[in-house]
This record gives C-alpha cells, structure tokens and sequence, in this order.
C-alpha cells in the first residue's frame, strides 16, 4: 500500500481532461500523456498549427477522435503514438495513422515522419469516398476482426 | 550563481541595475529583484510564491521568467497582475491544481506547466498573445 502511494505521489504529470479554457491563440499543444476523453473542443482552434496528444486515448477511441482535427487547416505537426509495446498495438497504430492521413489530409508530418503525397493518396484510394462514420466502422471491423483472431 | 547551496540573494537590491538574474539549483525560498530585471531563472529552488518578491520593487518590465521545479501550489493574482509585459513562462515541475491567477499575464506567449497537478487549463481563455502550451 505503502509503493502504492509513493508512486501515485512520484508521477506527478497533469490530468487534463479537455481543452476547454484554452486561448484560440494558441498554434503549438503539446499535451501528451493527459486524460484526454475526446478532440471534440479542439474545433474552436483554428490556429494550431503542431499539437502532441500521444498517450492520451486508446487507438481504438482515437479513431472516432481525429474527425473534429480536420476542419483546423492550420495544423501541420501531430503527434498520437508512444512506441506500442506489442506488434498488435503497433499493427492498431499504424492503421489510426492511416486514418489520420485520410481525415487530416493537412498534415505534413504525423509522429514525426513526413507524410509523402504516396501515403495521402494511398489511404484516399484506402477508404474511397467514404463519410467519416463509414470509415470509422471499417476500422472498427478491423479490431474487432483482430479480436477474433486473437481467440 | 548557479549550483551555489544559496539559501539568499538579498544582496542583491546592492546592485540596482542588474537586467538578467540566473540563480538555478539553489536553496532559495525567497527571491528578491532590482527594478530592470528582464530576465529571471531561479529554476531547481524552494520558491513557494511565483512572481513575488521580498524586497519592495516591481520589475515590470520582467520579460522571461523560470519557475521550473520549485514549490508554486498557486498563482496570486495580486502578484502576476504587476507583470504586464511576460512572454515567457515556465512552471514546469511545481505543484500546480489550478491556473487562476495566470489571467492577468496578457503578453503571455509561452507556457510551460509540464508536470503540474492539473485537471484542466482554465485561465487561459483571455490570453490572446498565447501560442506555445506546454502541459504534459
């Protein structure tokens, strides 16, 4: 009991919750490592241009998470993943990534890497003309199939 | 003075026109400030009160400042509304709940408040000179 409280008293890193509060001035976010439970204030920032959110939703939320980033025509920088301990979670990851370029076509780089003009037309081609609620459910599909595979 | 084990800079309201103040990894609890002061970097000390000062002067052009990993549980509007000119801010490392107070910092272009104790980010609404958020 004793580790236990020591640990929660070393871990001193902030528990945001939302953006809510934050100056529609603001063009660099770096706010890793929150509690973040959705992108939905971050329509209001028109003016972002980098923002890291890494390690503040599971893959499987950032999907249906991303959405509200692709109205903000500033954004240029962003950063979602920590290094994913398994080859699934990397595998889950990297398939968010693809989404990401498709929803915020935008981008030119996405956790670090640039994002050649390939990748957006790739994932274009990918998900075809598809609304973001279809496409959400494709990736859904996909976990839940990887699930199955799991069993 | 970095790295010294100072536990006081009193001394140095002898020296009036000093601009620039670089005092990190000390033992400081109490600052005090020369009426020019621009620059300020007491980062790694004991400081429990951000932007205040023992000795009876206002450095109100104060332009960078940096709290890093001090003791600051609050920010007291009663001291950061004398600082009408920061740009920069960095409180990384403190023991931060709330941001009330930063409100009245409306040059602020750059915040650091990594590793704090917050839950949200409200007090920032108004800055609108505001483009560089550290809150990891």
């Amino acid at each position: 009991m004793m580790n236990i409280l020591l640990l929660t008293f070393v871990k001193n890193n902030n528990q945001i919750t939302s953006a809510q509060g934050l100056s529609r001035s603001v063009t660099s976010l770096f706010i890793a490592c929150n509690k973040l439970y959705t992108l939905s204030d971050f329509v209001a920032m028109s003016k972002l241009q980098e923002l890291n959110i890494c390690g503040n939703f599971l893959s499987k939320c950032l999907v249906d998470e991303l959405k509200y980033l692709s109205g903000i025509d500033t954004l240029r920088h962003l950063w979602i993943s920590v290094p994913q301990e398994s080859p699934v979670e990397q595998h889950e990851m990297q398939l968010v990534r693809q989404v990401a370029f498709f929803l915020v076509p935008q981008l030119e780089t996405l956790d670090k890497e640039k994002i050649e003009a390939e990748s957006k037309v790739h994932s274009a081609n990918e998900y075809g003309k598809a609304d973001v609620k279809a496409k959400a459910q494709i990736v859904h599909k996909y976990f839940a199939d990887l699930a199955n595979q799991k069993q | 003075m970095q790295n010294q084990q100072l536990a006081s800079i009193s001394a140095l309201t002898n020296f009036p026109h000093i601009q620039e103040l670089y005092a990190q990894e000390n033992e400081l609890q109490n600052l005090y400030a020369t009426p020019d002061l621009t620059r300020l970097d007491v980062s790694h000390n004991q400081v429990l009160d951000c932007l205040y000062f023992m000795n009876p002067v206002y450095p109100s052009n104060l332009l960078v400042a940096n709290y890093a990993f001090n003791a600051i549980r609050k920010l007291h509007p009663e001291y950061t509304r004398n600082y009408k000119y920061l740009q920069v801010l960095n409180l990384e490392g403190n023991q931060l709940s709330s941001l009330s107070g930063i409100e009245e910092l409306v040059q602020l272009h750059e915040l650091n408040v990594n590793n704090n104790q917050l839950v949200r980010l409200n007090g920032l609404e108004s800055l609108n000179a505001l483009q560089v958020v550290h809150a990891v």
